[in-house]
């Protein structure tokens, strides 16, 4: 075998057919990386990059695969090669081993450059190397192997069959094919989907790396490179077979069944197998917006609220592929025959049983749960599993914040706010006492306090659980939770917050306080970030600050715990829109001239889009009088000074009843000045 | 040594090997066909390169084996090729160095040691072919038309190399070139459609046809009774060479391997 491996190098380094190629290809993927360190904004979005030169690899692999191995074929060197018992397949191992050097020395040269920048950074995240190496390995280095597998494969096929099928796979799986073809369903089957069969390298344009989760690697991933090596293994087997036939027979069988196993778990990937800012349907960016559009019955905008407490949950999750949970709730009172709770619909409950064991009944619709109970119940234990697409939980990542349904929560909560087209962002939780625990080879990381690995408990509003290439730092007594490979800053000022705040309480007459102290400050997923509206953006919890931006500022924080405070409804939420734009936007536009009382009327004239035939006009005349209502803002802002009218707008929508119209109520401020 | 009992082989609907049983011992064994006879199918089946449809083939496990076609890769120079032809044929290392440079003085490319396969001709290819198939000693080597390519003094050469291995080994050349077998062979075996139709020695052959060879002149071609066959015109010497059971005028002759040969293809025809 060292015989036949010197030899194949030795063919390879000296034919200028392959080395040539190599060395240019190389020296080429130095200098791409060289340009890409100095331009990407982070070291993931280096790594991500770097990755993209995987498809190159997988071609120049293929053919060199096969130019290497159909060599012998072509100088009639064949049959003299297989006339000696296992001299045939023991080159063509050896050629496979050889190849595989080359490939390791370019995959060294891009992990070499990873290091490169993990240092240049200044970096010390040491999981985060680990983290590279797998990439590599499985971006770069195995298409590379099954590049070389596809050409042994080929290597009985003439040169333009062979050139033709090799580059026809390359395309299948380069971004091309997604990219052509997001979006596009044939009966019922979403194209892009189809590609994932291909995906075994980094497709440049259909994702970017998340800081948090990483070069996404599931399970399912490796085991689709699995599917194919194997596939092609069995094929080179039989082909190549030198023990007896039914052996030969054996072993192929092994590796077919093998493969199809691998497929099978592969076509049933399900939540192990996120693609970061995929644009397909059901991706993370639009998947729970689809949704949504074809279930309007599941969308519940006005919150119930329960007429029982939980006292205390003890929560435990395994998250593998998916998340499985066992949610324990001790409820007050215990003697209602009704009780009901909102649960995200991508989870899917099994069952319901009471402190004795005993089966309760229960419906599931959308993201609401009833159970019904006969008698009295202390606890009520909910059995559920399932995935949360945006807010994903599998084996390398775990993003579920504590406004989002994925334990069962008392009472009817919006989950959806069908105005920003994004997940509501719910604060306003009972406190109770949580025990969780997490079955996850990750750390998991919470705002709860940590009693051992990945158990947590304590007493608090709500819960958050995130896991990746995350770290815990305390910073000045703030806790903060980040990722160490994120170009984010971490540090937030809290004088500069504390500051901000009392000029927003000045200005409005708030009087709530914010205050760090105490609390987990934990900077999501970049993945979060890039699919969440502007009420994600900092979400304050009781012990814990959820900051969903890509640069978390001062203001950001404070205008969104300001927000949070300010009621929610349709009668004043244009005021309340207007009301905010103006109140964090810098000075004044000062305007002299007052708009009709008539134009702005359109806004009470129609109130819905069922009065008018045509909706386009509707959205005209709704713009325009929205323009108008800015407009008139502005002029009583100049006239009655901004302090004025920000308190006085501030109380008219924290009022409980709003008796006078918002447009009535934005008009007569400050009396009639033309008067 | 070499013990086929009964092999057919058969590929889809054809046929190319049917009822074949040979004893192979010490010696020269020529298999003589026409083309498409079936002698590479056999080669190759002795080989092991492929496996025959029906029938045991017994063959030691050190066999030299030169195919019809032979080449390797042109980056390699003479020395490696051989190298690695030592190491498939598991040869120690040590006796390596030693026996690739006795083979190569066997086929006179000794001075080529260093050269890359890429540059030499057809015909020292073919050598470095036969010096492969003698590395590791093999009890059995097996030669598919040997002297394909070969100018008229390698061929000598090769002619004299087998007679100075005969002694101690088994030596099967398959060719077409009734000369090469007569001048070497002591044994040979007449392969036609995929069947032997006749084995011997090259006497044995002859005593088949003998005093069924005439030699006739040119002049006397209207004079000749049927039946008869022509085996050879000869225009230069004015005479032709031809073979009938019936008394032909001209003068009988010594029949050759090539008489016999052809008297037995044109039977079978």
């Amino acid at each position: 075998m060292r015989n036949s491996c010197t030899i194949s190098m030795k063919v390879f380094m000296r034919s200028k057919r392959y080395s040539l190629p190599y060395i240019v290809a190389v020296i080429a993927c130095c200098a791409i990386m060289l340009s890409l360190h100095n331009t990407e904004s982070s070291t993931v979005d280096f790594l991500t990059s770097s990755l993209t030169l995987g498809i190159w690899g997988f071609l120049y692999f293929s053919f060199a695969g096969y130019e290497l191995t159909s060599m012998l074929r072509r100088v009639n060197g064949e049959e003299c090669i297989s006339s000696m018992h296992g001299a045939q397949r023991e080159l063509i191992a050896s050629q496979l081993f050889t190849l595989c050097i080359p490939l390791s020395l370019w995959s060294a040269v891009i992990f070499g450059w990873q290091i490169v920048d993990y240092v240049q950074r200044g970096l010390t995240y040491a999981p985060y190397l680990l983290h590279c190496i797998l990439a590599v390995t499985l971006y770069f280095f195995l298409p590379g192997f099954l590049g070389i597998m596809l050409g042994i494969c080929l290597s009985r096929v003439y040169r333009p069959t062979a050139y033709a099928l090799i580059i026809f796979v390359v395309l299948l799986c380069s971004s091309i094919g997604p990219d052509l073809f997001t979006g596009v369903t044939i009966a019922g089957v979403d194209v892009a989907s189809l590609f994932d069969w291909f995906s075994i390298t980094v497709p440049n344009s259909t994702w970017i790396a998340d800081t948090v989760y990483g070069i996404p690697m599931e399970k399912c991933r490796w085991l689709l490179v699995l599917f194919w090596g194997l596939l092609m293994l069995s094929y080179l087997i039989w082909k190549y077979k030198t023990i007896r036939k039914r052996v030969a027979a054996f072993l192929t069988c092994i590796c077919l069944i093998t493969s199809t196993l691998c497929g099978v778990r592969f076509a049933l990937r399900d939540n192990d197998y996120i693609l970061i800012k995929d644009k397909r349907t059901d991706g993370i960016l639009t998947g729970e917006y689809n949704y949504r559009l074809s279930n309007t019955s599941d969308i519940c905008e006005e919150t119930t609220d329960a007429d029982f407490v939980i006292e205390k949950y003890e929560l435990y999750f395994s998250i593998k592929d998916s998340l499985s949970a066992v949610a324990t709730m001790q409820v007050s009172p215990s003697d209602l025959d009704h009780y009901y709770f909102t649960l995200y619909h991508g989870y899917s409950v099994s069952s319901v049983v009471n402190e004795n064991g005993d089966d309760l009944d229960f419906t599931q619709n959308g993201d609401y749960l009833d159970i019904t109970v006969s008698g009295t119940t202390e606890t009520i234990t909910i059995i559920y599993s399932g995935n949360g697409n945006k807010y994903y939980a599998n084996s390398q990542g775990i993003s579920l914040p504590g406004y989002f349904a994925y334990y069962p929560i008392a009472g009817y909560q919006s989950v959806w706010d069908e105005s920003n087209s994004s997940f509501s962002v719910n604060t306003t939780f009972t406190e109770a006492e949580f025990y969780v625990e997490v079955d996850t080879t990750k750390t998991v990381y919470s705002n709860l306090t940590e009693i051992s690995r990945n158990t947590f408990e304590g007493t608090t509003d709500t819960v958050s659980l995130y896991a990746g290439l995350l770290e815990q730092a305390e910073i000045d007594g703030v806790t903060y939770i980040y990722s160490p490979v994120s170009e984010q800053s971490v540090e937030i000022d809290e004088e500069e917050i504390l500051e901000e705040w009392e000029a927003l309480c000045a200005l409005t007459g708030e009087t709530r306080t914010l205050s760090l102290a105490g609390k987990v400050v934990i900077l999501q997923p970049l993945t979060i970030v890039s699919a969440s509206g502007q009420n994600e953006s900092a979400v304050i919890l009781k012990d814990q600050i959820l900051l969903c931006d890509y640069q978390p500022s001062a203001e950001g924080i404070c205008r969104s715990y300001f927000e949070s405070g300010l009621p929610v409804s349709s009668d004043i939420s244009l005021l309340r829109q207007v009301f905010l734009d103006e109140l964090f936007s810098e000075g004044i536009s000062a305007t002299s001239e007052k708009p009709a009382y008539d134009d702005l009327q359109m806004l009470l004239k129609y109130d819905s889009a069922d009065e008018i035939l045509d909706e386009e006009e509707w959205e005209e005349y709704l713009y325009e009088s929205e323009v108008l209502f800015y407009e008139l803002m502005e002029y009583q802002m100049t006239y009655l000074g901004k302090e004025t009218v920000m308190q006085e707008v501030y109380q008219y929508l924290m009022d409980d009843d709003h008796l006078v119209d918002q447009v009535d109520f934005l008009y007569d401020l400050g009396g009639d000045q033309d008067a | 040594m070499l013990k086929i009992q009964d092999v057919e082989m058969k590929f889809k609907s054809k046929t190319a090997l049917c009822n074949i049983d040979l004893n192979v011992c010490s010696g020269i064994y020529g298999l003589l066909g026409p083309n498409g006879s079936g002698k590479t199918t056999l080669m190759r089946c002795i080989t092991g390169i492929l496996k025959p449809t029906r029938g045991k083939i017994q063959a030691p496990s050190k066999i030299g084996y030169l195919p019809q076609k032979f080449g390797m890769y042109p980056q390699l120079t003479v020395y490696e090729t051989l190298e690695y032809f030592t190491s498939l044929k598991d040869i120690p290392r040590k006796q390596q160095h030693e026996m690739i440079l006795d083979c190569l003085e066997k086929v006179h490319l000794t001075e080529r040691v260093n050269d890359r396969m890429g540059t030499l001709s057809g015909g020292m290819i073919r050598r470095i072919g036969i010096a492969q198939a003698l590395l590791g000693d093999p009890e059995l080597i097996l030669f598919d038309e040997p002297t394909a390519g070969l100018d008229p003094e390698e061929r000598l050469r090769f002619h004299n190399l087998i007679a100075h291995i005969q002694k101690e080994k088994c030596v099967v050349i398959s060719t077409h070139i009734v000369e090469d077998v007569e001048s070497n062979c002591n044994h040979i075996i007449l392969l036609c459609q995929g069947r032997i139709i006749v084995q011997g020695t090259a006497k044995k052959l002859k005593r088949n046809i003998n005093g069924s060879v005439y030699l006739v002149p040119l002049t006397c071609r209207d004079e000749l009774c049927e039946p008869y066959t022509l085996l050879r015109e000869d225009a230069t010497a004015g005479t032709m060479r031809i073979l009938s059971n019936t008394a032909q005028p001209g003068t009988q002759v010594e029949p050759s391997v090539e008489d016999s040969y052809i008297s037995y293809i044109r039977g079978q025809e």
